[in-house]
């Protein structure tokens, strides 16, 4: 690899960053070529290592500090940038069967959690269907009994009620869970690529 | 050396190379590398996330036709330098405590 395939790789692994994000990235590794020099070139390219996992570091990173940004992060953000974490983990330089388990347990973490809030998406949908269902039912016997039918009302009235607050609880709380592993998993990865910190 | 650096000392290193006076990525790098065994690729995010976090700023200088870029640290990265000194000698007093300390006994 010489310094223009370095770049090319570059480029292309920030392609989906922010304009502002690239050009500070390439900016800063240009001028880093420029000062070692043109007899060490190759040095710094082995030194710098792959251009791709540069890229999907920097990625990561913004997706993250975005995220922790804004005041309400969005779900979409939120797995996007688990994604982003995810494919850095790829790129990083650790043994690739350890790379693999570790991308493997985060996706493993994701497609759960995705799962488990299907799961509650489905079920506010059943208790709306079933409080719709019920209501109608009370309407339905009116004319024979009206205890019952204000009766059954109620409850179908009750079971939409909980639909509501149910489908708030499950929007905040898939909110939540993806910036906080988001979050976690790349703290998780600086750990990993540099050690572990003495420090904390 | 057996010791790695974590991502809050590579922090406190960086800070504290530019509080000694302003300078550019690879000249940083060099330094950094005199003291750790940090690869090239890490220290960018790091300079990255201190810039966003408000702790240094950055000028350009035109050098041979080119611009070099400089990190200069800021009033907010002097203030969280001079934390993360007083922190690390504590814990540097700590451990070595630790794992001097025998060997002063013996000597007493």
């Amino acid at each position: 690899m010489n310094r223009s395939e370095f770049f090319k790789k570059l480029e292309q692994g920030l392609i989906k960053a922010s304009k502002e994000e690239r050009e500070a990235a390439l900016d800063y590794y240009n001028e880093y070529f420029d000062d070692a020099g043109a007899d060490n070139e190759q040095k710094v390219i082995d030194e710098l290592g792959s251009p791709l996992q540069i890229a999907a570091r920097i990625k990561a990173d913004s997706a993250v500090k975005r995220l922790s940004e804004d005041n309400k992060p969005s779900v979409k953000k939120g797995i996007s940038a688990v994604w982003l974490v995810i494919l850095a983990i790829f790129a990083a330089p650790i043994a690739l069967p350890l790379a693999i388990g570790a991308a493997a347990l985060a996706f493993g973490l994701l497609a759960a959690l995705v799962a488990v809030i299907i799961a509650l998406v489905i079920s506010v949908v059943a208790f709306f269907i079933a409080g719709v269902l019920v209501v109608v039912s009370g309407i339905a016997v009116i004319a024979t009994s009206l205890p019952t039918a204000i009766f059954t009302i109620g409850i179908g009235l009750a079971a939409l009620g909980v639909t509501l607050l149910l489908g708030v609880l499950v929007v905040l709380a898939a909110r939540g869970i993806f910036s906080g592993i988001a979050k976690g998993m790349n703290q998780q990865l600086k750990k990993k690529s540099k050690g572990d910190d003495i420090n904390e | 050396m057996g010791f790695q650096v974590g991502s809050t000392l590579l922090d406190a290193c960086v800070l504290a190379v530019l509080s000694r006076g302003d300078t550019y990525g690879y000249v940083l790098t060099q330094t950094m590398r005199d003291v750790t065994d940090i690869s090239e690729s890490t220290l960018y995010p790091v300079l990255r996330r201190l810039q966003k976090d408000g702790c240094l700023t950055t000028y350009d200088q035109p050098y041979q036709g080119r611009n070099r870029r400089y990190y200069a640290i800021t009033e907010d990265g002097k203030k969280k330098f001079e934390g993360y000194k007083r922190d690390w000698i504590m814990y540097k007093t700590q451990v070595d405590k630790l794992l001097c300390g025998g060997d002063d006994n013996e000597s007493i």
